[in-house]
């Protein structure tokens, strides 16, 4: 039977230097060039600062960091994906993640493999992954974020 | 936060970070304050009253101790039981405006038992600039020790 648009979710991959996470694009609010990448004193390795963004201020999270891997600092093509407030947490709490290079939309259809465990990186940030044409991507677990951002 | 407060602009390690002017603060001239002899120490100078002595604070751009000795002035914000102070390299009371701070979360642990370090986030003409917290800055210069 043939797929239609309606079988399809909209996603949206984001490259990291980890792998390229995969999210639904109802989770992103924008996203955005980094001018300024404002030092957030004594946070953690994985909060690489925080941007200006409309009137707020968005705390910028490092994949990189998040895996145990060394932060990569921003670059020339680098972008802030700016996610909506997790689940539970108050409207101003947008947060976004540091991609190294221009997210891309990445409908996701039956077509999907879902990756083994074994497959996945050894992180209790990823729930999940999937292979599309033959690119892996790593589905990211909120739940997780949540406890790690607001523990 | 949101609220229309003026702010003391607090620069130093190549920062700047806003301090509620309700916090209650008091700025010192390096020449009215006690330097710390003693190179190892966590406190770079005491202002000495009459009843006590409150010590100042030098900080690095990750808030940890450091020791300098290129500063003219100290601001001093009032706790209990004595004022307690950080070293900068410039202060500036910023004039009340229309423009307000926004709610800003860090992320990760809290780093003093008061929460917190910043609660909110002035920004202004491309801009950001980090409130802090009072109780939760004052907490945090408590623990750094003599």
């Amino acid at each position: 039977m043939a797929h239609t648009a309606r079988d399809q979710i909209h996603a949206l991959s984001i490259p990291t230097r980890v792998g390229s996470l995969l999210v639904p694009s109802a989770t992103i609010a924008e996203v955005v060039n980094i001018a300024t990448l404002t030092p957030v004193p004594l946070g953690p390795e994985w909060l690489v600062g925080a941007i200006g963004w409309r009137t707020l201020a968005v705390p910028v999270v490092s994949m990189e960091a998040l895996f145990g891997k060394p932060a990569v600092p921003p670059g020339p093509t680098s972008k802030a994906v700016v996610f909506y407030p997790l689940n539970g947490r108050p409207h101003w709490e947008y947060f976004a993640i540091l991609s190294s290079a221009e997210p891309r939309p990445q409908p996701v259809d039956a077509s999907a493999v879902s990756l083994a465990a074994s497959e996945l990186p050894q992180s209790s940030f990823v729930a999940a992954g999937l292979k599309i044409n033959e690119q892996s991507m790593w589905i990211p677990d909120f739940e997780r974020f949540k406890k790690a951002f607001y523990p | 936060m949101a609220e229309s407060y003026q702010y003391l602009r607090l620069t130093f390690a190549g920062g700047s970070y806003l301090l509620p002017s309700t916090a209650g603060f008091t700025i010192e001239q390096r020449e009215s304050l006690h330097l710390n002899g003693d190179l190892t120490a966590h406190v770079t100078a005491w202002r000495v009253t009459r009843n006590a002595r409150w010590p100042a604070y030098a900080l690095d751009q990750e808030f940890q101790v450091t020791r300098r000795d290129d500063w003219q002035r100290a601001v001093f914000v009032e706790a209990m039981p004595h004022a307690i102070g950080i070293i900068v390299d410039d202060v500036h009371l910023l004039p009340r405006s229309p423009a307000q701070a926004s709610t800003f979360t860090p992320l990760g642990p809290v780093p003093t038992a008061a929460g917190h370090l910043f609660n909110g986030a002035w920004i202004a003409d491309g801009q950001m600039m980090l409130v802090l917290d009072p109780p939760a800055f004052v907490r945090y210069l408590q623990g750094l020790g003599d």
